[in-house]
């Protein structure tokens, strides 16, 4: 099986010279949410880090073709650009960048790379005001230098929040849930739902089923060992709840960071 | 402070003391300035250029550094005022060409009472200005400063009455060319009195030395804004000292961007009680740019505040010195004194050299030092580019960030905005080269 959307096959990535990802196969189509769950170490944050060319994680075999293009040869900003968003399991605190101005720099950016005109400020407040308060972001917080002083919740809802604005074709989600309580982890959702769409699809990476009862996936695949050991629909998450993922760390052969 | 006798002078230190004995009848000043000027060529000639084995020195190695440098002799050019970035403050202006006033240039009208203005060169030698050229020297031995002592031939005399406040930031800007110039300001702000000094240091000289000298009177209160962005052949050098009184307070930010070679010193003693301020900088160097700062922060009396606080970015095969030395003495209490050396570098053949120091001889005070090297940093990086930012962009940012931190340390509202200003002029014209 194989989508003109995205296409991973076969996918070896090393990272200081250790394979992580050992052959990894995976295929989506345009609108799936696809859910990946394993043991820690199993290669999951990886595999967000490869999709989104950090450096150090080198792709040493197979491909990933987005859109028909090979998303191994692109930088980040132009994978960005094609439309891939990674929510980062860790947002970066930079201090001395304002939030505002970050946001505005990184959609114009992305515009220009369309071949499109700068969005004029009026019209970047409006978006940004608007899309902030349905995921309770303050005004406080716009005003902070990107991500300092944040909590771990305000930082996951800041990661939605640049999501929503730059909207991507492929939204990774990096153990978004990590860190949240329930009233939080609910907000985050329904921004993540809230963007569902025809055109676009979601790749969410969770260690636990919760994010799952609220961002309900089409697919859902276990990792370990860096591959994909087993795919099954919704019902496989609710099985690795009561299971554990004892089975899959057995005979693994070895763990990844 | 140990005595190095300077047995066997090399080109440059017999170069220098050859131009003093030819211009010295020419140069300003009455006989008892000609008498400073003596003792001072009798004590540089004894000391020498200083090398690498005076600790305060040791990583600006300046006898051999100047080895090449053509000493002060050369033509000047015909002087030409550059963006100086001040313009919007619309200040007074002092300009030097070449080591000397330039009257039509400079405008030095309307600053309203109280305030006295002059070229050094302008007539006799006002009193006050005699008595502080006399008195004020570096503790210690400072060869540079006495040359600079010696050689002048120009500077600004600028005093502020007790209590006064001049209608308009002043504004001293110094274009060297040819052989360069030796210049020494003298600035004088009296009880109560304040004063925004902005200086700018430009042009293609071998030699700029302009020395300076501050006294707060009690309460007074000096904003000072200094960018050297002399050419890529010149040696810059800076001394510069200050005498804070009791609740005085001194603010001076220096933006380092130019020179061949640039030696900026602050020696400031806080001789009243609760004196303040921030002796700090910022740094943007490339190409073979040698900057070093050299900071001597002596506090003296109880209650004293002060922040030392550098911040800045080493490109190509440049390479930054910042040496922040506080001393706390024993009756003064409460001393709070901050620094902070921070330098990122952009490339493999930079470097950076920190070296903050504390001296305290007080029970009761805070005293903090940190100081930090680092370079890009590739989280921030990939984040910001994870988000379709370029590389160039996510690099400016970060650089910007990180330098502009230091800027607040500029408390006037005005001079902070023309220095980010310049900055990041500065910044933008790397982005688009780089």
């Amino acid at each position: 099986m194989s989508s003109d959307f995205l296409n991973i096959e076969n996918l070896v990535v090393e990272v200081a010279g250790k394979p992580i990802i050992n052959g990894l196969n995976l295929t989506m189509a345009p609108g799936e949410v696809h859910a990946i769950m394993g043991p820690n170490g199993s290669g999951k944050s990886t595999l967000s880090y490869a999709l989104a060319g950090r450096n150090g994680y080198e792709v040493t075999g197979g491909s990933v073709t987005f859109l028909g293009r090979d998303l191994t040869q692109m930088s980040p900003d132009e994978r960005a650009a094609a439309g891939v968003f990674l929510a980062f399991q860790y947002p970066i605190e930079i201090p001395g960048v304002a939030t505002m101005t970050f946001l505005k720099e990184a959609i114009n950016a992305q515009r220009r790379a369309r071949g499109l005109d700068d969005l004029p400020t009026p019209q970047f407040m409006r978006l940004v005001r608007e899309k902030a308060k349905a995921l309770k972001v303050s005004d406080d917080m716009l005003k902070r230098p990107l991500n300092v002083g944040f909590s771990g919740g305000e930082k996951k809802r800041n990661e939605i929040l640049q999501m929503a604005l730059l909207e991507p074709r492929l939204g990774v989600l990096d153990e978004t849930d990590s860190g949240l309580d329930i009233d939080a982890l609910k907000v985050v959702a329904e921004g993540v739902n809230s963007l569902r769409a025809a055109d676009r699809s979601f790749l969410v990476i969770t260690h636990y089923q919760r994010l799952l009862d609220h961002i309900v996936p089409d697919f859902v695949h276990v990792m370990a060992g860096g591959r994909i050991v087993r795919s099954g629909d919704k019902s496989l998450a609710l099985e690795l709840e009561r299971e554990g993922y004892a089975e899959f760390e057995t005979g693994m052969g070895q763990s990844a960071a | 402070m140990n005595i190095h006798q300077n047995i066997d002078p090399n080109t440059t230190e017999a170069a220098l003391a050859a131009a003093y004995a030819a211009r010295r009848a020419a140069l300003p000043g009455g006989v008892k300035l000609a008498e400073i000027r003596d003792e001072a060529m009798a004590r540089f000639k004894t000391l020498g250029l200083p090398h690498r084995r005076i600790e305060a020195w040791h990583f600006t190695d300046l006898r051999r550094l100047l080895a090449e440098a053509s000493a002060l002799s050369g033509e000047a050019a015909a002087p030409q005022v550059a963006d100086t970035g001040f313009a919007d403050l619309k200040p007074a202006r002092l300009v030097f060409a070449g080591g000397a006033f330039v009257a039509e240039l400079s405008d030095i009208e309307g600053l309203g009472e109280g305030v006295e203005i002059a070229a050094l060169s302008a007539g006799p030698l006002p009193e006050w200005a005699l008595a502080q050229i006399a008195a004020r020297r570096p503790a210690g031995d400072n060869a540079v400063f006495d040359l600079g002592l010696a050689m002048m031939s120009d500077g600004a005399l600028i005093r502020v009455a007790a209590g006064c406040t001049p209608a308009r930031p002043v504004e001293i800007i110094s274009m060297s060319s040819g052989g360069g110039s030796v210049l020494r300001h003298v600035v004088e702000v009296g009880d109560g009195a304040k004063l925004r000094l902005a200086e700018h240091c430009s042009g293609e000289g071998a030699m700029t030395l302009t020395a300076m000298s501050i006294d707060l009177g009690d309460g007074a209160r000096l904003d000072h804004v200094k960018v050297q962005d002399e050419g890529r052949s010149t040696a810059h050098l800076a001394p510069v000292v200050g005498l804070i009184g009791t609740r005085a307070v001194i603010n001076s930010f220096t933006l380092t961007l130019g020179a061949d070679l640039a030696r900026e010193e602050r020696h400031v003693r806080f001789d009243g009680d609760d004196g303040g301020g921030s002796i700090s900088g910022a740094f943007l160097l490339s190409g073979k740019t040698h900057a070093d700062t050299t900071l001597f922060i002596d506090h003296a009396k109880p209650g004293g505040q002060s922040r030392e606080v550098f911040k800045g970015i080493v490109d190509d095969a440049a390479r930054s010195v910042v040496q922040t030395s506080v001393v706390v003495a024993q009756h003064a209490q409460k001393t709070d004194a901050r620094q902070g050396i921070h330098a990122m570098l952009l490339s493999d053949r930079a470097a950076h050299y920190s070296k903050p120091e504390l001296e305290i001889y007080a029970d009761d005070v805070q005293c903090a030092h940190g100081a930090t090297v680092g370079e890009l940093d590739e989280n921030a990086m990939f984040y910001l580019m994870s988000r379709g930012i370029s590389r160039t962009v996510a690099e400016a940012m970060l650089i910007e960030a990180f330098v502009f931190g230091a800027m607040d340390e500029i408390a006037d509202d005005d001079l902070r905005e023309a220095i980010s200003a310049y900055a990041l002029a500065r910044l933008d014209q790397r982005q688009t080269h780089g």
